[in-house]
């Protein structure tokens, strides 16, 4: 049976989203299926309890065959048995990663590489072991390295909000972000470029935090300016006064970014969307370079409820089919809650 | 009773300061105290009667010595989220 | 030193954070160049400053609360979005940060509590990331080293030479069962075979035919000890897992702040093997520097061990070989390990045993475990006298109690016990301890020597035992015995202030209580270690290198003290018999407590050759 994608990544929102629910659930459908999974992680899961809450967190159940890319102290705190393939000198926290082959059923801790090139690495190397499919399991609300794999699962959930219609509008957002048409020609810059005809004007710089930046930036545009290429991250005010600046003077380029993770980790996906969809409103086109396809969302209803007077948390949850039938009137992708009906979600990897 | 008593090692000690009337009042009050949450091997450890009330440490034991360990067995328990 | 590193610090707290300073000012020093950020500044300023400056590195520290974990891993991936995320490391330190966090976070280091300046300029000049580092480095350490056990007091010495050689002389021809259990488990029993389990045939053979009833049935018919219950495989695999898990993670505390001494032990004994490693790695995180095996009191009385993994539901840790090597396989490496032999039939096999398995001290003392516990003087001065020679054989040091004390014996005549055993000990080639005890004592509150403070008369036998001969001195077991109450914070405090005097004294080790010493309504609870501990570390802050200064009282009964332990020494030269001395009450009578004990009686068997 073939797949769709050799690596996909399962990202969240936030912490409890539910990524390892989704990244469990993946695995047993692999198993199911008789295909044999990769497993890796871009920061540290499979702990008994959450690292920051301090509640019971579910742990990753993997069976012989499994190969995993993980850091070498992952292996003694782990009940899976694993045969140490190759030892590599990518550092993490928790000593440096290690590839196995699992050959005795168990839990497995997963900590890897904590940045895009280390995972880069680690994926080439995870390949050549031969799994039907690499899942890269998320860690918090973090996205930059997933953009080093094919596609992603993103796992939202009350844990990000408990308020339903906040939550819907920011997948919403999150789904429009990440669809983005890519680039039509090759804008690899690396640095801020201006293309006007056949010139190019580039910057010192690769993303724009400052304001200095940005003037800089505004000074050289003119109605002529064709395209707006930022290999890096732009701040969430800096993208509205960009915008500001474009609308007020009637410039219609195409801005170019490098990928969609660096319009997401700008600021408020919410306020990015609205701001996205007034510049398309004046024929402004966003393209990305480097497309990263929003696979399926999976949604949790779940979340811990932080107590303020005792400064803990518990266990809350908050109405699953709601929540379930608010996020999918406002996504172009399958969404599920994997306790319910995930089997939605193999679709997309069939 | 709660799994999250799985997690203590031996034992449960409570201690605060009960207001009552005579040293034995306090020791009725606190025994009585840890009934009610819902804990059964308990001991008074110390009570300090001075009038006011009674400044008082009683103990729960959760796990005692030979007993089968709940923070030896904590694996499969967690499923609540991701 | 290495390459200069360029390192910006970052506050991400609203108020800046006094560690993030003392770090800049190490790594100042160390010759690196350091930016300090204002406090609370956006993850992009930082992510700028990154580039404006150049750095190789960022540290940050921050108080974990609610949502601030997304914070920072959003830092993280900004850092990598932007391109930089290979040019810097990204350390991250403050409260209740781990590695596993930092990992989390997309960190390639966390610094949690506790964390040293040194060791931020470890980790900022690249030298390896170990768990070590988080810590203390601990070593283990001999407290004995140092010391040349000549005496100072040279009459007093000769004396209790001459005693010495009127026990050895009546030891010569005489064995025991326990002595020929010592024998078989010495010569028969293999432990790298029993590890493996190869089994030694011919110990199996032999051995259960040297033991008592008890131990007998449980060899030949399979029968158990009726408060103890094996393990299940599940409970050991379980038990396996918790210590992988804790030996990742446990971080050592040093108590003893600017002193080398006193080495710091506590007794573990709840009867379970899986409770005292629970307890043991407790001990150990809060800076406990050695731990001493408690074993059952019928396990005095029994002649000869079980075996298998055995818990037991009374207090005290049944001694067998595999409850002790897997208590030993527990101990983090720095950890001093004593397992007593001292008082009962199994004495010098319990040495052998200990040897073998990898125990670094035992305690041994013919005259307190005959007169307080029990044991026939007889018996046990040819047991003693075994297993001080096997102590010695192991290279075991051996402390010797004199816990005789508690029932009223006066100190002297305890201390005329002890050193007439220390003396035989070093005769033996062995090196023994000496262990008065630090304790409101029954002679104290009669003769009222602690009628205004606890320290005179404790600092008395310590300056009598200094002027005898030069050993090392280990007060116990524990200090403080009978000064305690029911009240943690009394229990503690009390704890702390005889752990201080015993520092100020400038003995070598201690053994501390739990603050539920006093209690004897069940069994100690694990969180009581931990407040001694740390009142023994504050109190050990408090007067670092300084120390109490004793009233000329304490020099007076000294002297006194030592003129009435010769006094006693010659009273056992006068009778010419050591064993006769014993069961006459020469070192301690009836009226004082000391009972000639009655187990093991008329089993001391002469030999034939």
């Amino acid at each position: 049976m073939a797949l769709r994608y050799q690596v996909i990544g399962i990202a969240g929102t936030a912490k409890n989203t539910g990524k390892t629910t989704t990244t469990n659930f993946l695995l047993e459908q692999l198993k199911e299926r008789g295909l044999v999974p990769g497993l890796t992680s871009i920061g540290y899961d499979g702990e008994r309890l959450d690292n920051v809450t301090g509640l019971p967190k579910p742990r990753i159940p993997v069976d012989p065959g499994t190969v995993v890319a993980v850091a070498c102290r992952c292996l003694p705190v782990s009940t899976a048995q694993v045969e140490v393939m190759e030892e590599t000198d990518i550092g993490t926290p928790l000593g440096s990663v290690v590839l196995g082959k699992v050959t005795g059923a168990g839990q497995v801790v997963v900590a890897g590489p904590n940045k895009s090139s280390g995972l880069r690495e680690v994926l080439e190397k995870l390949k050549k072991l031969g799994p039907d499919l690499i899942l890269v399991d998320g860690a918090l609300n973090r996205l930059a390295p997933m953009i080093e794999t094919q596609g992603f699962i993103l796992a939202t959930g009350a844990a990000r909000t408990a308020d339903i219609t906040r939550l819907a509008y920011e997948t919403h957002s999150l789904n429009y972000l990440f669809n983005f048409p890519p680039a039509s020609d090759n804008n690899r810059y690396s640095s801020v470029t201006l293309v006007t005809g056949e010139k190019r004007h580039q910057f010192n710089f690769s993303s724009i935090f400052t304001s200095g930046q940005l003037g800089e930036v505004i000074e050289r545009l003119s109605v002529e300016t064709q395209k707006i290429i930022i290999p890096g991250v732009v701040r969430e005010e800096l993208w509205k006064q960009l915008g500001k600046e474009l609308m007020t003077a009637g410039i219609s380029p195409v801005i170019c970014v490098s990928d969609p993770i660096k319009l997401a980790l700008a600021g408020s996906v919410g306020n990015l969307h609205r701001l996205f969809e007034e510049l398309e409103e004046k024929g402004i086109r966003i393209e990305v370079n480097r497309p990263l396809p929003l696979l399926a969302i999976t949604v949790n209803p779940f979340y811990p409820k932080y107590r303020f007077e005792v400064e803990d948390y518990e266990p809350a949850y908050i109405d699953a089919g709601q929540l379930l039938s608010a996020i999918r009137k406002v996504v172009t992708v399958p969404a599920v809650d994997v306790k319910q009906n995930g089997r939605d979600l193999m679709k997309v990897l069939l | 009773m709660s799994k999250l008593l799985d997690y203590v090692m031996d034992a449960l000690d409570v201690e605060t300061f009960l207001i009552c009337d005579t040293e034995e009042e306090g020791r009725t009050l606190v025994l009585e105290l840890m009934k009610e949450m819902g804990f059964s091997d308990i001991d008074v450890i110390n009570l300090d009667f001075q009038g006011v009330g009674a400044r008082v440490r009683v103990r729960a034991y959760i796990h005692r010595s030979g007993d089968e360990y709940g923070w030896l067995q904590l694996d499969g328990e967690a499923n609540a989220n991701g | 030193m290495g390459e200069k590193k360029k390192v910006l610090l970052a506050p991400f707290d609203p108020v800046h954070d006094i560690g993030l300073k003392m770090i800049r000012r190490g790594l100042e020093e160390a010759g690196h160049e350091t930016y300090l950020l204002p406090p609370d500044l956006p993850a992009e300023e930082i992510v700028q400053a990154i580039m404006d400056k150049e750095v190789d590195m960022v540290l940050i520290s921050r108080t974990l609360g609610y949502g601030v974990a997304e914070l920072l891993s959003r830092f993280a991936d900004l850092v990598d979005a932007a391109g930089l995320r290979d040019k810097v490391t990204l350390g991250i330190g403050g409260m209740a940060i781990r590695p596993e966090l930092a990992a989390e976070l997309g960190f390639d280091a966390g610094f949690g509590p506790g964390t040293t300046v040194e060791e931020a300029v470890a980790f900022v000049e690249g030298r390896e990331y170990k768990k070590d580092d988080a810590g203390v480095k601990k070593e283990k350490q001999d407290i004995t080293s140092g010391y040349s056990y000549k005496f100072v007091n040279e009459r007093l010495g000769e004396k209790l030479e001459r005693v010495v050689d009127l026990i050895e002389q009546w030891v010569k021809d005489k064995t025991s069962p326990g002595v020929r259990r010592a024998v078989a488990r010495e010569e028969l029993w293999d432990v790298d075979r029993w590890r493996n389990r190869e089994g030694n045939p011919e110990f199996d053979k032999e051995y259960p035919q040297l033991c008592g009833e008890q131990p007998k049935n449980f060899y030949l018919k399979g029968e158990l000890h009726p408060k103890t219950r094996r393990f299940t495989r599940e409970e050991v695999r379980a038990l396996e897992e918790f210590l992988e898990e804790t030996k990742q993670r446990i971080v050592l505390n040093k108590v003893q702040h600017t002193r080398e001494r006193p080495v710091v032990f506590n007794q573990y004994g709840t009867g379970c093997p899986f409770m005292d490693i629970g307890h043991i790695k407790v001990s150990e995180a809060w800076g406990a520097d050695g731990v001493v095996h408690f074993d059952p009191s019928w396990g005095a009385r029994t002649e000869g061990f079980f075996d298998g993994f055995l818990t037991h539901q009374e207090d005290g840790t049944v001694i067998t070989p595999a409850n002790l090597n897997r208590i030993h396989a527990a101990l983090e490496p720095s950890t001093l390990w004593q397992v007593r032999a001292h008082r009962g039939l199994n004495t010098p096999e319990t040495v052998v045993l200990a040897g073998k398995i990898g125990a670094d001290m035992t305690k041994i003392n013919i005259s307190y475990g005959s007169l307080s516990a029990g044991t026939d003087p007889e018996r046990l001065t040819v047991d003693g006298y075994y297993a001080m020679r096997y102590a010695a054989k192991y290279n075991m040091p051996f402390d010797v109690v004199t816990n005789e004390e508690l029932a009223g014996v006066p100190a002297h005549k305890a201390f005329a016990g002890m050193l007439i055993v220390a003396t035989l000990g070093i005769r033996l080639g062995g090196r023994p301890i000496l262990q008065p005890l630090f304790a409101y004592s029954p002679e104290a509150m009669i003769g009222e020597q602690m009628e205004d403070n606890y320290v005179d008369f404790n600092a008395a036998k310590i300056y009598a035992l200094k002027s005898i001969i030069d050993a090392p001195i280990w007060p116990g077991a524990p200090i403080g015995f009978l000064t305690q109450t029911e009240d943690r914070v009394q229990s503690s405090m009390t704890t702390g202030l005889h752990a201080c005097l015993a520092a100020s004294l400038g003995v070598d080790a201690i053994s501390i209580a739990s603050s539920d010493e006093a209690y004897s309504g069940g069994p100690i609870a694990v969180p009581s270690r931990t407040d001694t501990l740390q009142a023994v570390q504050e109190g050990f802050r408090f007067f670092g290198s300084t120390g109490i200064s004793p009233s000329d009282n304490a020099r007076k009964w000294g002297e006194e003290m030592v003129v009435q332990i010769e006094r006693v020494v010659d009273d056992v030269i006068k009778m010419g018999d050591f064993v006769q001395a014993l069961y006459e009450g020469v070192l301690g009578t009836r009226e004082e407590g000391a009972y000639p004990g009655r187990t093991g009686r008329g089993t001391v068997e002469t030999s034939v050759d």
